[in-house]
Formats: C-alpha cells, sequence, structure tokens
C-alpha cells in the first residue's frame, strides 16, 4: 500500500480516530489521577540521556549480570546479524510463539524464521490478525486498529477460528493459541525496559500472551534494543508504567518481570542497528507509547503507511532514519509539533524531521 | 508526493535570487500600504513577511500541484516545465483577485488597529519575505544567508522593535533569527500589542489557533482576552491552544491531497461556527475544504473594516 492508497482507504482512518477518542481521554484521567507519573517521565528521561551517553557501560553492565544468571547473551550490530542469531537458537522445524514486539518487526524475524521452516505464531491478537492478513502494523501498539469486526472474523478463518462477535473470535482464538503454547519449542518476546542492575526485564501486555509465550516454552528469547536498559528495576518499572499511562491503559493488565528460570534456556539478544552510531539520538528515549502516532494529523490519514517497513507515523520516520535509511518521507510531516508536546519524553521530533531534511538535501544538490 | 527536490531546489533559487519564493519582486505583491495612511515613522515597525501578501498566488499554485500530484503526468514533468508553469505572470492570471483584495484587506486592518494602539510604522522598502519555507524544509544554509539579509537591511535603517502580521514571521522573526543572524530585536506579534474595542459582530465563532501561535510561540490565552474586550461570542474545542491540530497547509505545495485531507479532519473538529483564523496559511488551507472561515483581523474591527 502506497500512501495515497492509504489515504483513499478510509478504515484506517477511522480505526485511528476511533482509537484516539477512547485513548486520548484516558490519557488525560490517568495523568490527572495519578500526577507523580509526570515526575516517572521526568526522572525516566533524565536517566535514559545518561545511558545513552555512555550506551557502551552500561550494554556491558547488563550483559555481564544477564551472563551471571545464566542467560546466553549476544549482541547483533544489524538486522542481519540479529536474524542470523535468532535462527541459530530457534533452529528449523520448530513452533515459536511470539509476543508483539516491533524491534522483531524492525529486523523482520518471523519471516525469516518462517523460511527457514518454522512455524511462527504471533500471539497478541492484534499482531495475528496482521500476521494472518500478511499485513504490516498500522500502530506500534493496536496493529490491526484499522479492520472491522466483520474483516476480522474473515481473517481468523484461515486459523479455523469462526465466530460472530469480537467475543466469540476472541475465544475462538484463545482455543487455538492454547494448544500452540503448551506445543512451542521457542518464546519470543521484545523488552520494554531492562534493568541493568538485576538483568530483568520487563514487559506491559493486556492479553495475557506474553506471560504464556515466556514461561511455557522451554527457550526464550528476548529481543533488546540497546536504548531500552536502565540502571535499576525502579526505572525500569516507571519505564513501563509510564509508557502504559501515555498510551491510555493505565496500569497495565499485566506487568511481566522475566529472568533467567530453572528449567528454561534464555537468550537475549541485543540490537543496535543503527542506534549507537545514529544522528538521531534524542529518539532512542522513545518509550514506544504510540501516542505521537494517534494524535498526528498527517498519521491519522495515512497510518504506519507513511513510515518504513516497520516503524511509522511522526516517531516512525525519525525510527526508519534510525534503523533502515533516511527517507523523503520526512517531507510529510507538517512540523506541527503536536508529537513533541504529546510525547511523555517530550522529544523534538519536528527538530528531527527538519534534520532528516537537512541530510537529504546534501543529496538533492549532489 | 511531489519530487521534494524539485520544490525545495526552486525556493532557495528564487529567495535567493529574488528575495522572495516566488521568484517575483515584493513590489509587485506588496500593495495594501498604498490606499492606507502609513506612518514612516515610530516605535513598532510593521513587517509582514510577505506571507499574506504571497497567500493567494500559493493557493493558486497549489490548485494546480494537486491536479497532477500522484498522476502519470507528474512522473513526466521535467524539471524545465516546473520553471516555466510556477512563472509569476502565469501565477498572476489564474489568482483570483478577490483573494489578493481580501489580503491587502486583512493587512490593512492589522495596521489599523496598530495604529489605534501603539505607535507603528511602516517602511515598504524594508518588507521582505521572513524565509521560513527554507527553514521547514531543512535548508538551514539558504535560511541563514536570507535572513542575514533581512536583518542587516533592518539593522542599517535602525529598527528595534518589529511587530508581526502572522505566526510564521513572528516564530521567524523572534526565535529563528537570532539563532541564525546576530539579530537582537523586540518581536511581538500584532495580537499582543493591539488593544481592541467592542465590535458588534453576530454570530458563533469558534478559535483555530496555528500551531505556531498554540504551542510554538504559547500567546492563545492572550489572544483570547483581546477577543473577550471586542465581546464577540466564540468557543474552544477540545483540540485547542497548546493542543491545537495543524490545519494542512505547510504540507500543500508537496502534498496539496494529503494536506487537504488534513484540513478536512481540522474542519470536522471546529464544527459548524465560522472558523477565526490567525494566519493566512491556515485561513487558505482551511478554505480548500469549503469552511466558512475568516481572518480574526476583519473581526477585531467593525463593520467600517477599521478599527474605531
Ligand atoms: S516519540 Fe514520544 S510519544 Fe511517540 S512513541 Fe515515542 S515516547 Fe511515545
Amino acid at each position: 500500500m502506497d500512501i495515497y492508497e492509504a489515504l483513499a482507504n478510509k478504515s484506517i482512518r477511522n480505526g485511528i480516530l476511533r482509537s484516539l477518542r477512547n485513548l486520548s481521554p484516558q490519557v488525560e484521567k490517568n495523568l490527572q489521577e495519578h500526577p507523580y507519573l509526570l515526575e516517572y517521565a521526568e526522572e525516566l528521561k533524565k536517566a535514559k540521556v545518561e545511558v545513552l551517553e555512555n550506551l557502551d557501560f552500561w550494554i556491558d553492565k547488563a550483559s555481564k549480570i544477564l551472563q551471571a544468571k545464566g542467560v546466553e547473551v549476544f549482541y547483533a550490530r544489524d538486522a542481519s546479524e540479529a536474524r542470523n542469531i535468532a535462527e541459530k537458537i530457534v533452529g528449523a522445524n520448530k513452533i515459536v510463539v511470539k509476543a508483539k514486539s516491533m524491534v522483531s518487526e524492525e529486523i523482520h524475524l518471523r519471516e525469516h524464521l518462517e523460511k527457514m521452516g518454522n512455524e511462527v505464531l504471533e500471539t497478541d491478537l492484534g499482531e495475528l490478525i496482521v500476521q494472518l492478513a500478511n499485513d504490516k502494523p498500522m500502530h506500534s501498539v493496536i496493529p490491526a486498529l484499522h479492520y472491522s469486526e466483520e474483516q476480522v472474523a474473515e481473517i481468523l478463518k484461515k486459523i479455523g477460528v469462526n465466530g460472530k462477535n469480537a467475543e466469540e473470535l476472541a475465544k475462538g482464538v484463545r482455543i487455538f493459541m492454547r494448544k500452540k503454547f503448551l506445543n512451542a519449542d521457542v518464546g519470543i518476546s521484545g523488552c520494554n525496559a531492562l534493568s541493568a542492575e538485576t538483568g530483568r526485564i520487563f514487559l506491559i501486555e493486556n492479553e495475557g500472551n506474553i506471560r504464556l509465550s515466556t514461561t511455557l516454552p522451554k527457550r526464550y528469547i528476548a529481543l533488546v534494543g540497546i536504548e531500552k536498559i536502565l540502571p535499576n528495576d525502579e526505572l525500569a518499572l516507571k519505564s513501563v508504567l509510564v509508557q502504559a499511562a501515555f498510551f491510555g491503559t493505565f496500569p497495565p493488565t499485566y506487568i511481566n518481570v522475566n529472568e533467567k528460570v530453572d528449567g528454561q534456556e534464555m537468550y537475549a539478544i541485543f540490537i543496535d542497528n543503527g542506534r549507537k552510531v545514529t544522528e538521531f539520538r534524542e529518539q532512542l528515549l522513545c518509550i514506544r507509547c504510540g501516542r505521537c502516532q494517534l494524535e498526528c494529523p498527517v498519521f491519522q490519514n495515512l497510518g504506519n503507511v507513511w513510515g518504513g517497513s516497520a516503524y511509522g507515523g511522526p516517531m516512525g520516520v525519525v525510527w526508519t532514519a534510525i534503523t533502515e535509511k533516511r527517507s523523503e518521507i520526512c517531507f510529510l510531516s507538517t512540523l506541527c509539533g503536536k508529537c513533541r508536546e504529546v510525547c511523555p519524553m517530550k522529544i523534538n521530533i519536528p527538530e528531527m524531521m527538519r534534520k532528516i531534511r537537512r541530510l537529504l538535501k546534501k543529496s538533492f544538490r549532489g | 508526493m511531489i519530487d521534494p527536490s524539485l520544490i525545495v531546489d526552486l525556493l532557495s533559487k528564487n529567495v535567493l535570487e529574488t528575495g522572495n519564493p516566488l521568484g517575483v519582486s515584493n513590489e509587485k505583491i506588496n500593495n495594501w500600504w498604498k490606499e492606507t495612511k502609513i506612518k514612516s515613522r515610530g516605535e513598532w515597525l510593521f513587517f509582514t513577511g510577505m506571507l499574506y501578501q504571497l497567500t493567494p498566488y500559493i493557493e493558486s499554485l497549489v490548485s494546480y500541484l494537486e491536479k497532477f500530484e500522484n498522476s502519470k503526468i507528474q512522473s513526466i514533468l521535467k524539471f524545465a516545465r516546473y520553471f516555466r508553469f510556477l512563472a509569476f505572470p502565469t501565477l498572476k492570471l489564474v489568482t483570483p483577485k478577490r483573494s489578493v483584495e481580501e489580503s491587502n484587506e486583512i493587512l490593512k486592518n492589522i495596521y489599523s488597529l496598530l495604529d489605534s494602539s501603539v505607535e507603528v510604522f511602516y517602511i515598504p522598502e524594508l518588507d521582505t519575505y521572513n524565509g521560513i519555507l527554507l527553514y521547514d524544509y531543512g535548508d538551514d544554509e539558504s535560511f541563514a544567508t536570507h535572513a542575514k539579509f533581512v536583518v542587516k537591511k533592518l539593522k542599517e535603517a535602525n529598527i528595534k522593535k518589529i511587530v508581526t502580521a502572522d505566526p510564521h514571521t513572528t516564530y521567524a522573526l523572534k526565535v529563528l533569527y537570532p539563532k541564525f543572524t546576530d539579530a537582537d530585536f523586540e518581536v511581538r506579534s500584532y495580537l499582543e500589542l493591539i488593544n481592541p474595542k467592542k465590535v458588534s459582530k453576530n454570530g458563533e465563532f469558534v478559535i483555530h489557533d496555528p500551531c505556531y501561535y498554540g504551542r510554538y510561540l504559547e500567546i492563545s490565552d492572550l489572544v483570547r482576552e483581546k477577543l473577550k474586550k471586542t465581546g464577540i461570542n466564540y468557543k474552544d474545542v477540545r483540540y485547542s491552544k497548546k493542543l491545537t491540530n495543524c490545519c494542512g497547509g505547510p504540507i500543500e505545495a508537496l502534498t496539496p491531497k494529503i494536506s487537504k485531507a488534513v484540513a478536512e479532519l481540522r474542519a470536522k473538529e471546529l464544527g459548524n461556527s465560522k472558523i477565526l483564523t490567525m494566519c493566512p496559511i491556515c485561513l487558505a488551507n482551511l478554505r480548500r475544504v469549503n469552511v466558512d472561515a475568516i481572518d480574526i483581523s476583519l473581526v477585531l474591527c467593525n463593520e467600517s473594516g477599521r478599527a474605531e
């Protein structure tokens, strides 16, 4: 789908506006009822800035603590390295259950593992719908917001799930998934925050699927964007709370705190993929709450189609510049500044959009 | 999307060669003051930054660009064709006279509102395009060159205090020029300086805060204070002030279609009341989706079209 097809596709706009209408007042309410969350956000930003200034130190510290706990740790410089590492851990002809993870989208891991002969299943309902429809997540937290109930019912028939309404469909998927969870060889998740103090991986969710994907299989792989490292558990916990509150669901239904447990092999793959050397370091403060996306008037019209192969919207244009390439899509921003205004980390996305333009301009002349 | 390299290169070339994004001398578009009693001395120099004067022509251009955006013609358009297409005489022919007249009327009103509030003066030769499009498109070098040219002229004329007509010019002069040049002027939007009187305007108005006043310069509350003095019946929508939503105008030259879709969303939020705008780009872009919108300066004055 290109941007003009997205523009003509009313279900994208309607889905985004529906989510915005539901979530935006929730965010306001969360902040009014829990004003300390704003302090957490400030504290978090300060800590993240410090970590980013000394990233090697923190990667090293986090790796050591993970290793000391028996986790096998890898460092992937780019997406292809990350895929190869994961491929070696997973092997072939396995059943893999995945928690929704944008960093996994970024490295296109699911497609790769499938090519290697594995059965890979997204366990988040929205992400599963996207997988079955062979689509791209339309928003980083609500990947299937652009599908109607009827469309979802049609898509889910592919895995033998039938139902007359959302409840029946969800129940059908739960039954289908349960079998997969029990037979899965490998579980894969992303990481919302990693504590360098304890090596604990913090993950929030509302469906309970992450819990199952990461605890039931014998082998567990955590994909960790290197910007997710925080100095301690307290900050990691605050990070996921702020993320949930600014998305609009607070408190989140589940907060998973994963670490190496007896009887499970655990692997952590640190993913660099452009982060360490980026000219857009400020974007690494992003906690992926997705608020800047829903509130952006261009995103409201184009969804994640305005973006790269994984990330879209205001944050996504910059993330794409970090992880893929600088692209002319930055010229679609109106620089209206709404993204910065609503961002918990107050990331100056408009200025980075201008920076991408400035760097591209050199190639215009060249 | 129209190829950004074409638009950006053409724009910087025009601004650097003629001081104006359309590649035309300011005298050709800056005529509002000719029918106004302007003072040539005073405390505050009125500086329009040419945005109100340029907007009618830019709008004509956009309506043409929209026709071949994402069409087969776009891919075969060659650079040279763009030049011919964008030439000012052609644009002038296709630009509605009433749009030009309305822009002139707005500027006359702003000047008049200022004249009854502070010691304002105007020197047409000092008024220049603000350069903001260069900045927006990331062409910082050209923006700096142009800003230095503008500042030099103003400094040579010993200007200390500047009052502006639109949010983009205000932001450029107040925030950007000090970063890119040695400018140290005191800069205010006219909305900050005027003391409007009671006016008789019927109907309900809804405010559309421009992003630059709402978020970048944060003067939305002040605008409301001024409006209260006039007794105008106005309302705010959920997305106003710091949370205002964009009219889509800034991307109109690169993607008129998406720009229009953004305007449609904003128009829906604003509802059915008459929309008050404070920026020529907002006014023009919102009107592309057929809303009833009016520049705030035309409301801050009485029916005569002048402040009393
Ligand atoms: S840029 Fe800010 S608002 Fe957008 S996803 Fe990241 S943290 Fe959230």
